[in-house]
């Protein structure tokens, strides 16, 4: 524990160097401040911010998850020769990384919603969607680095991780719709509970709308997802589900390490 | 597909290994065994009998020196000396090792404004940095010029005497003759033999080690 905390450590050291962490944090600010100054309404400010959180945060997860792993390979080579558990060397640079990207994230929502001043509906939403970002944030850089940690061929690596951020952005939800569609005789709304649990980005999308009025425009689904998903139980399962994304995810990382031939 | 094939070997205290063998016989791979960087599929690597696979403190007792030296570019080798030791603890002989090579303006350069001599000395200095039972040194002399060279071998021959076990695997049989107490003949995964260098020359009736090494090499290949 002492040993993972202190590459925890040696990473976050390493990332405040980076410029591109600080870039980050610069997109979220002026997002968030664009939206919440300009908007007209503060509902449509939220929805356009959730739709960037929900959708740029994994894929810069992705990426810089991935990047990370490959640019970080001698370090890595380094550290894995020296008396350290592999686990310690992959979760200390995962978890700084984490850290750092989600830290960014926080500051530049705040600090760009901050203009806002105080509204409590405001400020319970974007406290849900910034739970939900950094949660996003978590699974998929893990992702990334799961994939990567599987395939030395760098190529290959990123473009599984980017296939896995397609397919659950865009994808999915076409094949849930088609299912819908398909089966829109039966009774299907609690299965689109279940699939929805499936999908990080589905899930954070789902939890955050639900909080808002939007939701009425959502008919019968939204009126199921609202009494699953719009109480304390419902979010709770919700959480549960996102931290067991984070949990299985790590599990992965440990199995895969300890089989690779390095 | 293996790289190595049901090898078995001991290896004692105080004596210096040249393990050879032809490009792809296995070398990296063995060493990398010792390391625990690559599992073996069956059998089980042992040092002071106690396993490396899944053993991260067995390298307490190892200083590697790999063929390419991996360090972060963005970074001094001082900071990197000093990662280390975070991780391993105080190094005794890190100031002796730096002087020994001559690279005490080197030290507080960044790693990517290194010279590829420079960086393998840096690398050496690594891996004799910490006290270990074993020192292991991937083809150590590459990129190396003489006079760091001759002070790798020094190096080599006083951790020897100090009753250190080094394996290091080269291609430049005038070296390995030099250092060597004892040869470990790897060819296509498998091992072939073991013997002194002096035997060695014998046998194959051969001026020097090279001679031999070549003879060996012309043989395995027809």
């Amino acid at each position: 524990m002492f040993e993972l905390f202190r590459l925890y450590r040696i990473s976050i050291s390493n990332l405040l160097r980076a410029r591109w962490i600080w870039a980050y944090l610069g997109f979220f600010l002026l997002v968030s401040f664009g939206l919440f100054r300009y908007s007209p309404t503060l509902s449509g400010a939220m929805v356009s911010y959730m739709n960037v959180v929900v959708l740029i945060i994994p894929l810069i997860a992705t990426i810089i998850g991935s990047m990370y792993y490959y640019n970080n390979y001698d370090f890595s080579m380094m550290m894995l020769t020296q008396p350290i558990k592999r686990i310690s060397v992959f979760l200390g640079q995962i978890w700084a990384l984490i850290t750092m990207l989600s830290v960014s994230f926080l500051i530049g929502t705040i600090g760009g919603a901050a203009y806002y001043g105080f509204d409590e509906t405001l400020w319970t939403q974007l406290i849900l969607l910034m739970v939900c970002g950094v949660f996003l944030n978590a699974i998929f850089t893990s992702i990334a680095y799961v994939l990567a940690v599987k395939s030395s061929d760098k190529v290959r690596g990123i473009g599984l991780a980017m296939f896995i951020w397609l397919f659950m952005a865009v994808v999915y939800d076409g094949l849930l719709l088609a299912y819908f569609y398909s089966f829109g005789q039966y009774p299907v709304e609690n299965h689109a509970i279940a699939f929805t649990l499936l999908n990080p980005i589905d899930l954070s999308r789902v939890v955050v709308m639900l909080q808002m009025d939007v939701s009425a425009l959502m008919g019968y689904t939204g009126a199921v997802f609202k009494s699953f998903f719009g109480n304390i139980a419902g979010l709770s399962i919700s959480l549960f589900a996102l931290i067991f994304w984070v949990l299985i995810l790590q599990f992965f990382l440990w199995i895969s390490l300890r089989k690779k031939d390095f | 597909m293996h790289a190595l094939k049901s090898v078995d070997l001991t290896f004692e205290k105080g004596v210096v290994y040249a393990l050879l063998g032809p490009n792809g016989s296995g070398k990296t791979t063995l060493l990398k065994n010792i390391l625990g960087l690559v599992k073996p599929s069956s059998g089980d690597v042992l040092i002071d009998n106690k396993t490396v696979i899944n053993n991260s403190a067995a390298r307490n007792k190892v200083g590697y020196m790999p063929q390419y030296a991996h360090f972060p570019g963005n970074v001094t080798a001082n900071d990197v000396f000093k990662m280390l030791q975070k991780l391993r603890g105080e190094s005794k002989n890190l100031e002796d090792l730096i002087e020994h090579f001559g690279i005490q303006d080197q030290v507080g350069k960044k790693i990517s404004a290194l010279s590829g001599g420079n960086m393998q000395k840096i690398s050496a200095v690594a891996a004799f940095m910490f006290d270990a039972d074993i020192y292991i040194l991937d083809e150590p002399s590459v990129g190396l010029d003489p006079l760091a060279n001759f002070k790798l071998k020094e190096l080599i021959i006083k951790y020897r005497d100090q009753g250190k076990t080094v394996i290091f695997s080269s291609h430049l049989m005038g070296e390995v003759q030099e250092v060597a107490n004892e040869i470990v003949f790897l060819f296509q995964g498998e091992l072939i033999f073991r013997k002194e260098p002096k035997v060695l020359i014998e046998e194959e009736k051969a001026k020097n080690l090279e001679q031999a090494i070549a003879s060996i090499f012309q043989r395995m290949y027809v």
